[in-house]
């Protein structure tokens, strides 16, 4: 075969191929992930919106309605599409961190496996401190001196057909996930299948509010929705509210998990202070320790919501991010 | 050296060289051994631009540009680097954003084929040059790269410019100049195929529908070249196969310039679409009929005209341009090889006698007829070229058989010229990369998202919509 040669040689020349150190070489890519990414995603696009998938899921268009777009005074509504034309997971975990939510539980999906398959069950009666909850544990534990579940739940099955794993960049640092050695080795299993694929654009979020395509459910106890036919991480995670993903198993990646942890981090200094002045039940979910709408006057100051509306809609916010539904039917 | 353009030579890149400039001190450091990697890539891009494929450049005249836009004036500085044709743009772009000092010392270099021959017509001198270029913007070998993508760029784009002169005084500047300018592209559709062998399937896609790709092919046509555009499409027809193959992909072809033409305000404007059936056309006529057939065929077809330049005066070194073209002609089959090159042959030629009729070295209305020393001059001028685009595009010499029973005499004088250039370029460098990665076998990575700004969509409110295409300010040629 010398054809792929010469077009990996071509690809060089014209710079449509950069080699990076410690990235894949030229040698080791599909030949077709480097044709041409315009034409690939037209394909794509024009695929989803031809037949008849969500556009929205296609990332072709995403246009609220005309009227609203036009009393919004925004622009067209056109996605960029992601690679292979669909929303990842980490994009909208971006995005829901974008909007203030700093502490997400990524959690097994449904079927509530018993904690302890995984091989990173904590011993029953003592959650796990991960070095990154222990670091961030000063204003990440809530007053009490309850200690904070690790960002990790016990109970994340290992994927059932995994068929891809994430690219995980060189410098990815695992002790921040955690610092056991058998726990991170299971995590990168178990956050290896990828799996759902979601998308959400932080501009796009106020059209968004007003116009769920379902009923936000009523939350209960701060902002945790963990329903009752998703028990992920087993009592660890329902004694204490979490935002859980309802994602697929292992619905996850590594870096969605870095990147919420940094956030995490990096607004754990200005958790002890909100709290400090805070009265409403948001405030309170807040200093419970796990999430916190941090971005209230980018968001939901212009919406002049009560703080109940504004709860139920960071849940319902969460919801459209994490919908599964959204990203399967595209498929990988 | 392989032409001279007006005056100017040009030449071709026969070898590359990689000539470090850092200190010798750090040299070791970063030639080391752990840089495998780095010796394959640079094998590997130095082998892309080694003597076998044909890179050319010139330093007075820009081979990016077509004849008329040398005579107006090309951009000069960065902007030849934005064109299309200009191969070494990236790799030249570090050094080229550094300052324009050191921009003195990149060259632009063009891809594809320039052929050159003088001769002598009724005792006049004249030369007749090819100047093919390939575009970059879709570039790749035939089997990954087919078809149209998004932005509408084809695979196996090339501009092939005939350029006619005459009256070269001692500086090489000629008194007369023409230059005629066509296209081959492949099919403007999203299409493939199935398999990697020979005669593989060819699938067409159905993921645009609306033919928004196309109508941007063909809006970058007008723009680039005006009106009127004319597809020249030279697949098998419905019947001429056993199974269909090629006629489904001559078929929807048809169907998506009719749909681009129908967003056209009005008729004149319309992409012209003509379908010639080559293949059975030869196998029913013989090879010498069916250039005659084609040619007729052809005249029949709207006409571009030609650009013609004449010096001001006998010292002078300005060009007047007295005609010039206006439209294009696109020519393409399966391959864009071998029936497009007999194809754009044969077009050549019918512009070719009125070219030198203009310039007054033969009469006006004077046919060159398909037998002709002239014809048979510019036949082997158009068969090479037409071996080195198919090298490039395709791996392997074009075997146009019509245009060496005419062009080459007897076989055995064929089989006495020899090759003409390393036959295979290719299969005989060895393998560039290092081999595969060691025992853990590679586990399947997905890639980095690309960059934000080449992924919009394919429709987009502000750009031009499937029922307006086309460009308003279309360039006045």
């Amino acid at each position: 075969m010398v054809d792929p040669e010469r077009q990996d040689a071509m690809n060089l020349l014209l710079g449509l191929f950069v080699p990076v150190l410690g990235k894949p070489a030229i040698w080791d890519i599909d030949q077709r992930y480097l044709q041409d990414r315009p034409a690939v995603d037209a394909t794509l696009a024009a695929k989803a919106s031809y037949e008849g998938l969500p556009r929205e899921a296609g990332g072709v268009e995403w246009r609220v309605s005309e009227d609203d777009a036009g009393s919004e005074g925004e622009g067209d509504g056109t996605l960029p599409v992601g690679l292979g034309g669909m929303p990842t997971l980490q994009d909208g975990l971006v995005a829901l961190a974008d909007v203030g939510v700093d502490w997400v539980t990524i959690g097994a999906g449904e079927g509530g496996e018993p904690a302890g398959q995984g091989g990173t069950s904590p011993p029953p009666g003592s959650p796990p401190r991960s070095p990154a909850a222990s670091r961030a544990g000063s204003s990440l534990s809530d007053p009490g001196g309850r200690a904070v579940p690790s960002p990790l739940l016990p109970g994340q099955r290992p994927p059932r057909s995994p068929r891809w794993r994430p690219f995980r960049p060189p410098s990815l640092d695992m002790s921040l996930v955690s610092g056991d050695a058998s726990a991170r080795d299971s995590l990168a299993e178990s956050t290896s299948s990828g799996g759902s694929l979601l998308r959400s654009m932080h501009s796009r979020l106020k059209a968004l509010w007003g116009r769920l395509p379902f009923t936000p459910r009523p939350s209960t106890g701060g902002f945790s929705f963990a329903t009752s036919d998703s028990d992920p991480g087993g009592a660890a995670a329902a004694e204490s509210p979490a935002l859980c993903a309802r994602a697929g198993p292992g619905a996850s990646s590594l870096e969605t998990i870095q990147s919420l942890l940094r956030t995490a981090k990096a607004a754990g200094g200005t958790l002890e202070a909100r709290r400090a002045g805070s009265e409403s039940g948001a405030a309170a979910a807040a200093a419970s320790g796990f999430w916190q709408p941090a971005g209230l006057g980018d968001v939901g100051a212009g919406l002049g919501d009560d703080d109940e509306s504004l709860e139920r809609k960071y849940v319902a916010l969460a919801e459209v991010l994490m919908e599964p539904a959204w990203g399967e039917g595209g498929g990988m | 050296m392989r032409a001279w353009v007006q005056g100017e030579p040009v030449y071709e890149i026969e070898g590359t060289e990689c000539v470090p400039v850092t200190h010798p001190a750090l040299q070791s450091k970063y030639h080391a051994s752990s840089f495998a990697d780095e010796r394959a890539y640079r094998r590997m891009l130095l082998a892309s631009v080694d003597g076998a494929a044909q890179f050319y450049f010139s330093y007075g005249y820009c081979l990016a540009a077509s004849l008329g836009d040398n005579l107006r004036g090309v951009p000069e500085g960065e902007g030849v680097y934005d064109s299309r044709f200009v191969w070494n743009d990236y790799l030249t772009s570090a050094l080229r954003e550094q300052s324009a000092e050191l921009r003195r010392w990149t060259v632009p270099v063009v891809h594809g084929s320039v052929q050159q021959r003088a001769l002598s017509c009724y005792g006049r001198d004249i030369t007749v040059t090819l100047v093919a270029r390939r575009s970059r913007l879709f570039a790749g070998t035939r089997f990954l790269k087919r078809g149209i993508n998004g932005d509408g760029h084809c695979a196996n784009d090339v501009e092939i410019e005939q350029i006619v002169d005459t009256g070269r005084n001692a500086r090489g500047l000629p008194d007369k100049v023409a230059s005629f300018v066509q296209l081959r592209a492949s099919v403007p559709l999203f299409w493939g195929h199935d398999s990697f062998m020979p005669r593989a399937n060819i699938v067409l896609q159905s993921c645009d529908p609306l033919f928004v790709a196309t109508q941007r092919h063909f809006a970058d046509l007008r723009a680039r070249h005006g009106g009127p555009v004319t597809a020249l499409s030279l697949v098998k027809q419905r019947g001429a196969e056993r199974a269909p193959r090629e006629c489904v992909l001559g078929e929807e072809y048809e169907r998506a310039v009719q749909l681009v033409n129908r967003a056209l305000p009005s008729a004149a404007d319309r992409v012209h679409y003509l379908a010639y059936d080559f293949s059975s056309q030869a196998k029913a006529l013989g090879a010498s009929l069916v250039l005659q057939d084609l040619s007729a065929f052809l005249g029949g077809g709207p006409s571009e005209g030609f650009l013609l330049a004449r010096r001001e005066g006998r010292a002078s070194s300005a060009y007047a341009i007295t005609r010039r073209q206006s439209g294009v002609t696109r020519t393409n089959c399966v391959d864009c090889i071998d029936r497009s090159n007999v194809a754009q042959f044969v077009k050549g030629l019918a512009v070719l006698g009125p070219q030198l009729a203009s310039m007054g070295v033969v009469e006006a209305g004077a046919a060159l007829g398909l037998e002709s020393d002239l014809s048979r001059a510019l036949m082997g001028l158009y068969r090479d070229m037409g071996d080195h685009l198919a090298i490039q595009y395709g791996g392997s010499e074009a075997h146009a058989g019509v245009l060496d029973k005419h062009s080459g005499g007897s076989s055995a004088a064929v089989q006495v010229r020899g090759p003409r250039w390393p036959r295979r370029p290719f299969p005989h460098t060895p393998r560039l990369a290092p081999h595969p990665p060691p025992p853990p076998p590679p586990t399947l990575q997905p890639l980095p998202p690309p960059p934000r700004s080449t992924c919009r969509s394919s429709r987009r409110s502000s750009g031009p919509t499937p029922t307006r295409w086309w460009t308003p300010s279309v360039r006045t040629p």
